[in-house]
């Protein structure tokens, strides 16, 4: 496993919210849906040096949108998956499953990834 | 069609939500001077997007404060990501340039003992090598692993940093002593500002001499290392490409 597609647990988030959002993915979005669906409410500024993170590692790719008034003039940047990112998602998933296999905290039931 | 012409120019009459209200504008100049470039344009466009929103739920005011707040928040985050090296060597300056007023104050009680001379113009050196490696804290702390434990096991990228510290030294000290060369000569060769004929004159030349020393000594020792680093890459390169032949 290349040191690339390891990756941190916000990361995976991040990854995981681009493929959700597909098409509209973007910084503002991204950091909505964090926070709509796991409660996480996240700077700005973290998020996007994560994202700059993902790029450098080539995990995801952006495309500049066309910019409007609502943003002050200024474009969006979409955010897409590349093949890299999700490989290193599948592989996070599996790492995790993996470990979860069999494994019971604090004597609940057995946690099944 | 006169009925369309007017919904139309009732349409564009009517105020879209930006047109409302703006963020502040010295909040956003404070953003567009700090934020990193590159990130700069979509960043503050996503602050305007939440701002917006903000606007509409909460009223202007609070998105007014919002921003401030995001604005404060962002900027203490990117100073402390991006720019910390910048304002060490803000504070490594400004401790440098207060020394210099001290030396300069107390000079003419420190002109009569030569070794005191000696002990200032090492203090500028090391000032110097400071407001240098302030500049490249990892390529230091390798720098430091380097030199306590020759072997040390570092990666090719890691060696490179120590090499161009390295050599970010050499060439800011030998910058430093070919100016101090200068001053020195320009001193000697004009009678019209015979400066060492003033006990401040005499101080900055024994001063100048001595760093400029200290300089010629510092380069030789530091080219001496490169040398030392440059051949460990070397030899980690041609391990890598015997390696890479093997496998082929």
């Amino acid at each position: 496993m290349t040191k690339e597609l390891r990756l941190g647990e916000f990361e995976l988030l991040v990854l995981l919210a681009i493929i959700r959002l597909g098409d509209e993915a973007y910084g503002a979005s991204v950091k909505r849906l964090l926070a709509k669906e796991i409660n996480r409410d996240v700077s700005i500024g973290s998020l996007y040096s994560t994202i700059d993170r993902l790029q450098s590692k080539e995990l995801i790719s952006s495309i500049e949108g066309e910019p409007t008034p609502i943003r002050g003039g200024r474009a969006k940047s979409f955010l897409k998956i590349t093949r890299k990112g999700e490989t290193a998602v599948r592989l996070s998933k599996s790492n995790l499953t993996t470990m979860w296999k069999g494994l019971s905290i604090n004597g609940g039931s057995e946690v099944n990834g | 069609m006169e009925a369309l012409k007017s919904m139309a120019s009732q349409k564009l009459k009517k105020p879209s939500p930006i047109q409302k209200a703006q963020p502040p504008v010295f909040a956003l100049r404070v953003l567009e001077l700090i934020l990193p470039r590159e990130i700069k344009d979509q960043l503050i466009g996503d602050l305007y997007e939440e701002f917006a929103e903000e606007e509409s739920s909460a009223g202007a005011k609070n998105a007014s404060q919002w921003f401030w707040k995001q604005t404060v928040k962002e900027s203490a985050y990117w100073i402390l990501r991006e720019r910390t090296s910048a304002l060490a060597r803000t504070l490594v300056s400004v401790f440098y340039i207060c020394l210099l007023l001290v030396i300069l104050l107390m000079s003419e009680f420190v002109i009569q003992i030569e070794g005191e001379i000696v002990i200032l113009g090492l203090i500028l050196i090391l000032s110097l090598m400071f407001l240098v490696v302030s500049r490249n804290k990892d390529g230091l702390s390798d720098l430091l692993v380097f030199l306590v434990h020759r072997e040390a096991d570092m990666s090719r990228s890691r060696m490179l940093k120590v090499s161009n510290l390295l050599r970010s030294i050499r060439n800011t000290t030998s910058v430093f002593c070919s100016a101090f060369i200068i001053v020195l000569l320009a001193a000697f060769l004009n009678p019209i500002f015979s400066i060492w004929e003033f006990p401040i004159g005499q101080f900055l030349t024994g001063l100048s001499t001595l760093t400029s020393l200290h300089s010629a000594a510092f380069i030789a020792i530091l080219t001496l290392y490169e040398e030392k680093v440059q051949q460990k890459l070397n030899y980690r390169d041609s391990a890598y490409f015997e390696m890479e032949a093997e496998i082929v």
